[in-house]
């Protein structure tokens, strides 16, 4: 896989996934469910802003210094006894990691869940190349053996699919004649990947985030492959984007606890692994060599741009999980593999504007991502100004929209203005009979401004998300 | 070893609008310190009970002895659970209880990095029990630290059906920031440190909670003193 994840047009992809009800109603249902297990966590936690404002600053301050961290966790980890290796892009990365493997003759690789290799398409070269990749993760496997199909959910990948689809692919693919009871289907895949663990010659991870002061880098999981991975393999392969990096264990402990929270609405996952270095000479299990691949893949682009901010994100997936537009067409929607509200505010500047203008109109700027991301990244004012600029590079297709999206842009970037505006509309009328507005309409409508405010609606919005 | 590092480097330190990397970062001041606030003037006792509950919340057994009664209270454990076991080589573990141990429950493998990988990774394979000693507790998320080192390996409590993690009372502390703390005190840190808080557990297929995927499908506390 790569960033880019579908090539039907926008409007086709939309259409597509409205009319899938029984996904619609399982991210409905998993939004609620995991949002209101979110909240009980911070509740409990107390003190929220204070908790997001120190994890959004220290994030911050990475990205300021990043060049200095990077240099710093590359000397550490390499004293530790890690090799480390820089790449530029996604094929320099494969490349390098691909090269790793065929030297040491690997015919079977375990790999836990990981974005970044996703990103750079690491699996499809290590294919290509004859080498078998296992994904570890339940979810990342169960669509593995569906014909790699993608996920919707950066956290929780296989969200779109029910119990039932999987007993047929687990039945079909694998042979398995059980009930779709999730307990008995997880047990099944359990004894096939143990088998797995212990016959792969690497284990290739992700790094949720490395400590520049010691040179560790870290995994967190719920499931446990993580660890696996990283213990029975004698080569492990870390791939890490270059921005997720902290300084200290002490800033570790706020950005973890604030990432199983967000995520999964746990006050910490089942297990957090610290890895610095290789195993020790005398120890008998673990990797003797590690390997760590630090990918920029337009990354830099993104921390020279006025978009920094959007690096600080922990992949959590929570903004996700707030978004109503997410609620009805998923992760498959957007068709990038990083969907939602962080989609679209990191993408047209990782990947281009060229290919990523269209799925900017997706949000609907109701902000409530901003709300909840716990290092307070300004979501959806980044994904405004991706639209503005979009419009005044003349992307859009006329120059009344320019002009239309230039005004809507001085209401909608001011909350107080937005508020009066959509306030005052409800019992004013608007109707664009003259000027720029006539203009935009020719092709489209513009909407009746609802009676209910989109924010006071979304607070008491219906459960299912509105699937039949 | 590192490759590239140089070229990346500068590139990085191009689009921060600078020529050079910085001789030190820029000053980082933390907002706030709330984190410090978490059972901040807790006594043992608190700390002891605020563990247990939050353990027992998410399904972690829990067990309390003596130091004198640990290797007895393993011992109705194990024999509970059936064998064979592992155990890490720890000085809590090794001695009197070991040898009890030995005696009581047919296959024994204490952790041993004089034989080599194959064997003790054959046994932990095998093992129904695996049980180890934390370095420390957490008692906001029911957590134990586990070092891995030439004694204890990190099959020890991944790869059997059941794991147990042996804490002394005293480790148990308020949160994930005391452990950091001590992270940073280490001269030098261990290739793996682990954080257990639960046992392995999934939600993938309908958000449904499924205990037991890869690591182990149980987990027990016993807490010593």
């Amino acid at each position: 896989m790569t960033i880019k994840t579908s090539d039907l047009p926008l409007k086709e992809r939309l259409q597509k996934e409205l009319g899938n009800s029984q996904m619609r109603k399982a991210i409905a249902n998993a939004q609620d469910l995991l949002n209101g297990k979110r909240e009980a966590a911070f509740a409990e936690l107390g003190d929220f802003e204070q908790w997001r404002e120190t994890a959004g600053t220290i994030r911050s301050h990475v990205l300021e210094n990043l060049d200095y961290y990077l240099n710093q966790f590359a000397d550490k980890a390499s004293a530790a006894g890690a090799h480390v290796y820089f790449a530029e892009d996604a094929s320099q990365a494969t490349r390098y990691g691909l090269d790793i493997l065929q030297k040491r003759k690997a015919i079977k690789a375990v790999k836990s869940k990981s974005m970044v290799t996703e990103e750079i398409g690491l699996n499809e070269v290590l294919e290509d190349a004859g080498i078998e990749v296992i994904e570890t993760d339940l979810g990342e496997y169960l669509l593995q053996i569906d014909d790699h199909d993608k996920p919707s959910h950066i956290v929780v990948p296989a969200l779109h699919k029910n119990r039932d689809h999987f007993r047929k692919v687990l039945a079909e693919k694998k042979g398995y004649k059980g009930d779709n009871v999730p307990e008995n289907m997880t047990r099944f895949v359990r004894q096939l990947i143990r088998k797995e663990f212990l016959g792969a010659d690497v284990g290739i991870t992700g790094c949720n985030f490395a400590v520049a002061e010691t040179g560790t880098v870290t995994l967190v999981t719920n499931e446990g492959n993580g660890r696996f991975v990283t213990t029975a393999p004698k080569t492990q392969v870390v791939f890490m984007g270059m921005e997720r990096i902290v300084p200290t264990f002490a800033e570790l402990d706020i950005i973890f606890s604030m990432l199983a929270r967000s995520a999964v609405g746990a006050k910490l996952t089942s297990y957090m692994s610290l890895m610095t270095g290789p195993r020790s000479q005398d120890e008998k299990d673990g990797p003797e060599e590690l390997h760590i691949i630090i990918v920029d893949n337009g990354r830099s682009k993104v921390l020279e741009s006025e978009f920094r901010e959007v690096l600080r994100c922990i992949r959590c997936g929570t903004c996700m999980l707030e978004c109503p537009a997410y609620r009805h067409i998923s992760g498959h929607g957007y068709g990038t593999l990083y969907p939602g509200p962080l989609g679209l505010a990191l993408v047209p500047v990782l990947a281009g504007y060229d290919d990523y203008k269209e799925i900017t109109k997706i949000c609907s700027l109701c902000g409530a991502c901003n709300e909840v991301c716990p290092v307070k990244i300004p979501l959806y004012e980044f994904i405004f100004e991706h639209r503005r600029i979009i419009a005044e590079e003349g992307n859009l297709t006329t120059a009344g929209e320019k002009v239309v999206m230039g005004r809507y842009g001085d209401v909608i970037g001011s909350s107080t203005l937005y508020g009066l505006a959509t306030k005052a509309a409800r019992f004013s009328g608007f109707a664009p009979k003259v000027g720029p507005l006539k203009q935009w309409s020719i092709d489209r409508d513009l909407p009746d401004i609802p009676k209910t405010r989109f924010r006071d609606w979304f607070a008491g919005r219906e459960k299912n998300g509105g699937a039949k | 070893m590192i490759t590239g590092k140089e070229q990346f480097i500068a590139r990085v330190s191009g689009c921060l609008n600078r020529t050079t990397v910085l001789e030190k970062p820029t000053e980082f001041i933390y907002p706030h310190d709330m984190q410090h606030n978490y059972l901040a003037e807790a006594s043992a006792q608190e700390l002891l009970d605020t563990f247990v509950t939050n353990a027992q919340t998410v399904g972690i057994g829990i067990h309390q002895c003596n130091a004198t009664d640990l290797g007895t209270t393993i011992i109705q454990i194990v024999q509970g659970l059936g064998g064979p076991v592992v155990l890490a080589n720890d000085p809590l573990l090794a001695g009197e209880t070991a040898e009890l141990l030995g005696h009581e429950i047919d296959d024994c493998h204490v952790w041993n990095p004089d034989v080599g990988r194959e064997e003790n990774m054959t046994k932990a394979e095998g093992a129904k029990v695996g049980i180890a000693v934390a370095e420390m507790a957490l008692a906001e998320s029911a957590t134990s630290l586990l070092f891995s080192y030439p004694d204890n390996g990190r099959s020890v409590t991944l790869l059997p059906e059941n794991s147990l993690i042996v804490i002394r009372v005293e480790s148990i502390r308020p949160r994930l920031t005391q452990a950091m703390e001590m992270l940073l005190e280490q001269e030098t840190l261990p290739s793996s440190v682990n954080f257990v808080s639960g046992p392995s557990s999934t939600a993938d297929i309908e958000l449904v909670r499924v205990q037991g995927v890869h690591g182990p499908l149980e987990l027990s506390y016993i807490i010593v003193g």
